[in-house]
């Protein structure tokens, strides 16, 4: 008998797969996407976004509330209208639109013609398409925790969301999660949704926080809770969910200093909902499989001072990259990764490498108490933004930047939040007396200073 | 003799991003009603100022919220108020805004209802909605 062989690799499938040649393909159609797009559109690259959902705008056609395009737009506005405003600029520009498309794929593994050129996967409507661009943008966004990833125990019912697919349901779907709501995490969807439920008719029960201080902005806990009289209940979490079918209850205790349990604490909470926002992770299956280096304190790629990822070519930016708190901090950001995509694809990719000082070669790493630090690389001696979220609030600390165990800045003490993202302007002369010192390493560090 | 009472609070302003934390001191009567507010500190900018007054004697909020589309490619339309409103009518703006239902196309910024409960502020829609 014949041994069984798959007749695609003989017929010629895969070279059947229609193709279109763009300089920038673009990986999410939300407002990480639109921005990187548009700015890689103004350069004068043929652009194209790749989007799973039906419409441009991502998490902001559900982020119903107001408090975007402060910083951006000057003015406040709901995300709809922030998303709006730049699904019509998209439109007015001729960058291609591949809706319902979702990616499957980056650069396949199998040798190309030309290396410098990265191959998009898609799965469209229409069938399978590849898109080809010397520069792609990731801006995937991000997910949410699950319950799953907290470990919270007890029995498996109903009733359990992630606070982000409440609000889809009751924003988007027009379906009402429960009756009687605990909130689990005091992130901004956790309090967003909390003012949301109670709109709607759904009695929120309380918020409850493991950690002794709120993790979303203050004027979320403000204009969610306080407006309402929903309690939050700090160093508390949950510690058991109870119901067969639906829940019906939570158990919830109050936690000591090391986040445990304290015995004799514990308190049954009726409800029927249990809504978690307990944090959220970049979503980054594409990247790793397209060879892009993670960093596992962002969970988002490691990229250089022009938001490059270590694989040539390959830009991130947004809430794939790490989390944002504000959608104009997004924008910012994806404006530049779009900019600098489209600066790579046009100037002819690696030869941009070979005009890059090849003598600047310095890691980024966190100490005190920055959780992180981005970008993970500076391969230039210039201006620099710097970005990093601390672990915990403080009242008095100061930035220092760190080479060789010397001391090369110092910034000016202030409080610091792990609600809000920093950023941080590095000069150029201080990459620069690194490199004289001869360091591979920057070191940023937030350390807590006693007030005088 | 007076019964006022003077009573310092502290809450956040936001206006703006910074989320000044203003300290405020403020007299009730003896019904609980605010006669003056004595003082504004902590803010960074006039508007921590003008904000903290206006907390006091009629906080104010947009709404936002969802009505039923017919015929449109979502079956809701993002709502907003056009600007903010008082927060004490918000409920009662919520059972009113319950019952609508738009028909698609939809502009961002068209009128859904005018006038919202005699505030002057109109009920706009955030976002284009397409027939299906």
């Amino acid at each position: 008998m014949a041994k069984f062989k798959s007749s695609a690799i003989d017929c010629g499938v895969v070279e059947a797969v229609q193709t279109q040649a763009f300089d920038v393909v673009v990986i999410g159609g939300g407002p990480a996407g639109m921005a990187a797009a548009l700015a890689a559109h103004k350069a004068g690259a043929r652009v194209a976004i790749v989007e799973r959902e039906q419409h441009l705008g991502g998490i902001l056609r559900q982020c119903i509330h107001p408090g975007f395009g402060l910083s951006h737009f000057k003015q406040e506005l709901t995300g709809p209208e922030y998303a709006q405003r730049f699904i019509d600029q998209v439109h007015a520009t001729d960058i291609a639109l591949f809706l319902n498309s979702m990616v499957i794929g980056i650069d396949s593994g199998e040798p190309a013609e030309d290396t410098a050129v990265h191959t998009v996967t898609l799965m469209s409507p229409t069938g399978m398409l590849q898109l080809t661009g010397r520069a792609v943008v990731l801006a995937m966004g991000c997910r949410e925790r699950t319950r799953s990833e907290i470990k919270i125990p007890g029995s498996r019912p109903a009733g359990m969301f992630t606070a982000g697919l409440a609000q889809r349901y009751i924003n988007i779907e027009n379906l009402k999660p429960g009756s009687r709501a605990v909130i689990l995490g005091s992130g901004d969807i956790g309090l967003i949704m909390a003012r949301r439920c109670t709109l709607e008719g759904i009695s929120v029960e309380g918020v409850y926080e493991l950690m002794p201080y709120a993790n979303g902005l203050r004027r979320n806990v403000k204009n969610c809770l306080d407006d309402f009289g929903i309690p939050l209940h700090l160093s508390t979490t949950v510690t058991r969910v109870i119901g067969h079918d639906r829940v019906e209850a939570v158990e919830v205790s109050q936690v000591d200093e090391r986040l445990a349990s304290i015995a004799g604490t514990e308190r049954i909470v009726p409800c029927d909902t249990l809504l978690l926002s307990v944090g959220l992770i970049p979503e980054n299956e594409l990247s790793v499989a397209a060879g892009v280096e993670l960093d596992p304190r962002t969970r988002g790629a490691v990229v250089d001072q022009s938001l490059q990822t270590g694989v040539p070519g390959i830009f991130a930016c947004g809430n794939v990259l790490h989390v944002h708190d504000l959608a104009d901090n997004v924008t910012t950001e994806s404006e530049r990764a779009g900019a600098a995509a489209a600066a790579y694809a046009l100037g002819g990719g690696a030869e941009t490498n070979a005009v890059a000082d090849t003598s600047c070669e310095l890691t980024v790493s966190p100490a005190g108490i920055a959780g992180y630090a981005l970008p993970g690389r500076i391969t230039a001696v210039a201006l620099t933004k710097l970005n990093f979220r601390v672990r915990r609030p403080v009242d008095t600390a100061r930035v220092r930047i760190l080479a060789n165990g010397e001391e090369v800045f110092a910034g000016k003490v202030r409080a610091f939040k792990p609600s809000v993202m920093e950023s941080f302007p590095l000069p150029a002369k201080v990459i620069q007396r690194a490199l004289d010192l001869g360091a591979s390493e920057i070191v940023l560090s937030v350390d807590p200073v006693e007030e005088a | 003799m007076s019964t006022n009472v003077t009573e310092t609070l502290q809450f956040n302003c936001t206006t703006c991003p910074s989320e000044c934390l203003l300290t405020v001191e403020v007299e009730h009567d003896a019904n609980g009603t605010v006669v003056e507010v004595r003082s504004v500190t902590g803010n960074n900018c006039p508007r921590g100022d003008t904000f903290a007054h206006q907390e006091l004697t009629c906080p104010m909020r947009v709404l936002t919220t969802t009505v039923a589309v017919s015929g449109g490619d979502e079956a809701l339309l993002p709502v907003r108020t056009a600007e903010a409103i008082p927060l004490e009518l918000h409920a009662q703006a919520m059972n009113l805004i319950r019952g609508l239902v738009v028909n698609a196309p939809i502009r961002m910024g068209d009128v859904v209802l005018e006038d919202l409960l005699d505030t002057n502020i109109d009920l706009v829609a955030s976002m284009d909605i397409d027939p299906a």
